[in-house]
This record gives C-alpha cells, sequence and structure tokens, in this order.
C-alpha cells in the first residue's frame, strides 16, 4: 500500500511538472525579426511564424564591427522603428522572452538609398530619435560597398525546458508502469 | 457473295472510321504557376520568378496560352493585381515542333508573410472534349519567416484552400486540400494530380509506364477534402475538375482549381 501511494504521488507530480514545462514550451515559437528602411528611417517588426506578434521584445541594432548603437523594445505591434543611425550593414537583434533570439542584418545599400532623399540634415541633430533616447553614439558615415553574405542564424538556447519535461514525462511513465505492477502483485 | 464483300468493305470502312475518330489518350491540362522559389529566407534573392503556362506537366506539352483574365496576389488580406507586369515568351517540350506562348514575371518580396499567387485565364477552347477550359492556379511563397495566411480564400469561382502548409514539404508528405466551387465545398469531385517533370532538381526524368500513371486521380470526400501523398521531389500540381455553372457559346466550361506544391527530399 506504501508503495502504491508513493507511486501515485510521483506520477501525479511529475505528470503535473512535465505538463507545465512542456505546455509552456510548445507556446514559444521560433522568433523573427525583419527590416526595412524607407524615407532614412529603419522600420522593423518581431513576429512568430504563426503571424503573432513579439510584444515588448527588446531589440539591439549592431553595426558592422559589432557596436552597438541602439536599443529598444517592440510595440504592442512588434513594431519598432528608428532613425537611420549610420549607413552600413546593420545587425539586428530581437531578444524575446524564454531566451529566444534571432537578428537581421539590414545592408548599407538598402540604408544607402533610404536615406538618399533625405540625407541633407545631420540625422544626429533631429530630436528625439531612439539613438538619442538611448544615448547611443551616432554617426553619418558615408556608404560602403555592401557585402552581401548570408545570414548566420543564432543558435536557440539550450532547450532545457524541453528536454525536463521530456524527462518527466519518462518519469511520470515508469511511476504509471510500477503502479499497475504493484497493484498486480498486490 | 457480291453481297457478302460488300458488307465487308463497307464495315471495315465504318470500323476505320471508328479508329479515326477515336480521341487520342486524354492528357490532363494543368495551368501551372511556378515561383523560383517558394521559401525566401534572409540572404536569399527577394525577386521571385513566375512562370504562368497551360501544359501537360508530366509531359511537358506546352498549349497556347492567350493573357491571362486575372493575375494577382493576396497578401496581408489584400489582392494586389499584378497583370500589367506579365510579358510573354515562347517555350515547347523537346518533342513539340513548334513554340507555344507562355507568360512569367519577376516579383520583388517586400516584407515578411505567405504570399498567395493567383492566376484566372483566358478561357481556352479545347475541341476534343468540346468544351472551354478554365483553370484557376494558385501557389504560395513564404517569406523571412512568417508562415500564416496560406488558408485563406483568393475568392476565386473554384480554387483549393490547402489543409497541409504549403511549403516547407518533404518528399512522401501528403497534401491535403479542400476544394471550393463558389465558396461551397465539391463533393465527390475529380482531383488530377500531376508532377511537373522539368523539375530542375530532378536527377532524374520520370517515365510513366501507362497512361494511368502519367495522371493521378483522387476525389474529394463529403466535405470536398482530398489527399496526396508525393513519391517524389519536385513540383506537384492539383487539379480539382468541375463544370461551370456558366457556358460560352452554349458550350460547357471545365473549371479548374489548381494549386502547385514543392517537396524536397528528407536528407
Amino acid at each position: 500500500m506504501k508503495k502504491s501511494n508513493f507511486g501515485k504521488f510521483l506520477l501525479s507530480l511529475t505528470l503535473f511538472i512535465s505538463l507545465l514545462l512542456v505546455s509552456s514550451e510548445a507556446s514559444a515559437h521560433k522568433v523573427n525579426i525583419f527590416a526595412y528602411a524607407e524615407e532614412g528611417m529603419v522600420y522593423t517588426e518581431g513576429y512568430f511564424p504563426d503571424g503573432r506578434k513579439v510584444e515588448g521584445g527588446k531589440v539591439e541594432v549592431y553595426d558592422s564591427q559589432g557596436n552597438k548603437l541602439l536599443e529598444g523594445t517592440t510595440t504592442k505591434e512588434g513594431t519598432f522603428d528608428f532613425k537611420i543611425p549610420k549607413v552600413d550593414d546593420l545587425k539586428i537583434v530581437l531578444i524575446a522572452t524564454m531566451g529566444h533570439k534571432n537578428s537581421f542584418t539590414i545592408y548599407a545599400d538598402e540604408l544607402a538609398e533610404a536615406t538618399a532623399g533625405v540625407a541633407a540634415e545631420p540625422v544626429a541633430q533631429v530630436a528625439r530619435t531612439p539613438a538619442e533616447q538611448t544615448g547611443a553614439k551616432v554617426a553619418q558615415v558615408p556608404a560602403k560597398p555592401s557585402r552581401r553574405r548570408r545570414r548566420e542564424p543564432e543558435k536557440e538556447s539550450f532547450p532545457v525546458a524541453g528536454v525536463f519535461g521530456g524527462l518527466g514525462f519518462i518519469f511520470g511513465l515508469t511511476a504509471l508502469i510500477m503502479q499497475f505492477s504493484g497493484k498486480k502483485k498486490g | 457473295m457480291w453481297n457478302f464483300k460488300r458488307s465487308c468493305f463497307i464495315m471495315g470502312l465504318f470500323l476505320g472510321l471508328c479508329c479515326l475518330s477515336v480521341p487520342a489518350p486524354a492528357l490532363a491540362h494543368f495551368g501551372t504557376l511556378i515561383p523560383s522559389d517558394d521559401i525566401i529566407s534572409q540572404g536569399d534573392s527577394r525577386t521571385v520568378k513566375l512562370e504562368v503556362k497551360f501544359i501537360h506537366p508530366m509531359e511537358l506539352q506546352y498549349m497556347e496560352m492567350v493573357k491571362p483574365k486575372q493575375f494577382g496576389v493576396l497578401f496581408r488580406d489584400k489582392k494586389i493585381n499584378l497583370l500589367s507586369t506579365l510579358k510573354s515568351t515562347r517555350g515547347k517540350a523537346p518533342n513539340q515542333e513548334k513554340e507555344f506562348t507562355f507568360w512569367e514575371t519577376n516579383y520583388k518580396i517586400k516584407r515578411p508573410g505567405v504570399y498567395t499567387f493567383y492566376m484566372e485565364p483566358t478561357p481556352y477552347w479545347e475541341p476534343a472534349e468540346d468544351c472551354y477550359i478554365v483553370h484557376y492556379t494558385k501557389v504560395a511563397i513564404s517569406a523571412f519567416g512568417a508562415e500564416s495566411g496560406w488558408d485563406k480564400p483568393v475568392g476565386l469561382e473554384t480554387e483549393i484552400i490547402p489543409l497541409t502548409r504549403p511549403f516547407g514539404l518533404w518528399t512522401g508528405n501528403v497534401f491535403t486540400g479542400k476544394v471550393l466551387v463558389n465558396g461551397k465545398p465539391a463533393a465527390n469531385t475529380d482531383v488530377e494530380v500531376e508532377y511537373l517533370n522539368e523539375y530542375s532538381g530532378a536527377k532524374t526524368k520520370i517515365n510513366p509506364p501507362s497512361d494511368p500513371y502519367v495522371t493521378q486521380v483522387v476525389k474529394t470526400d463529403s466535405n470536398g477534402v482530398f489527399t496526396y501523398a508525393m513519391p517524389k521531389a519536385g513540383w506537384w500540381g492539383f487539379a480539382a475538375l468541375s463544370t461551370s455553372a456558366k457556358k460560352i457559346k452554349g458550350k460547357d466550361i471545365e473549371i479548374g482549381a489548381v494549386y502547385w506544391v514543392k517537396t524536397i527530399d528528407l536528407n
């Protein structure tokens, strides 16, 4: 009897924990970020494959040397827009919840094209750019020839929750089998 | 004796005429709409070339195609008319003598999302079947990791609504779709399936041993749903055939809802 009770307890506990972990893992899809430049601005949007927007995701913008130029947070619609800080290959990193992140590189040629019409005034003088808000240094750099390259996808973090969920499930099954085999003998 | 000879002659003549009038094996006509890529990722070319043809996909036989009536793309619930971007060009199968007109365009993908391209051809008169043929043809492209929207109807007279996500498919996967005619499920409808035998990624061409292998046929169930498992990497076309309630010059119109999907080998 004692053994059976312990089995039941173990079963419920592991099932509960694995369900908890598995269900939270299932809702965490791969995140994506996309960016395009138009009339001196860079528009970004963060989204999941099923179309849901990444709300409150952290966005970081790096130049081709790896210097962080600015950062911000996505809106309810998953967007984060900023004035072109520099005509360079910009790497835009989106960090969502549960350690999921992805990046998008917008190339210097696209930025140069989007800057062409509005480049007359120095970007740094325009008030309240997100870059200024974050205190990032904003510099106007002449366009460099773009170096097209394939993206190196950010490796997703080790799926701790998934692994624990799986282990929990196995324990749960074992407990179930133990309980049944115990009952037969009892 | 004379009568017997004459009877034989008449009979022979009659049989000969019968043979002549037996139609050639019916090849399945397919509206085709094939993009140069069905999944656009970061770093890929953002310009997609689309070819619009009217062919027998397995035999690669072209048919003359006049400019479509409608050509566009459904993106984020909006239909964008692309008819004016179509340019005519010519092509033929290796065993065809003359070249036939087909159409192509380049489309620049600017935003993430699913792009469903659709085409309504100008009715094609097919004397062998004594009817006009109109194949409403669709294909979907997914760009930059966004995958929603592929199950949205375009609102054509007849169309296939995919129930299987129509991109990122492995060889051997099934493709399940729902056939709509005037927005309602079409039950018990023939769906012809053909492999596009000119897929550039294919290592070998297919040589069907006999006619039934050329065009596979499945039927829709009472909900208008059909399923087919695709046994080879490449483009697969699904044509659900119905007869329109309308007529042209008193003749029937065969309406086809055509959908194209691509599979690649799992390695």
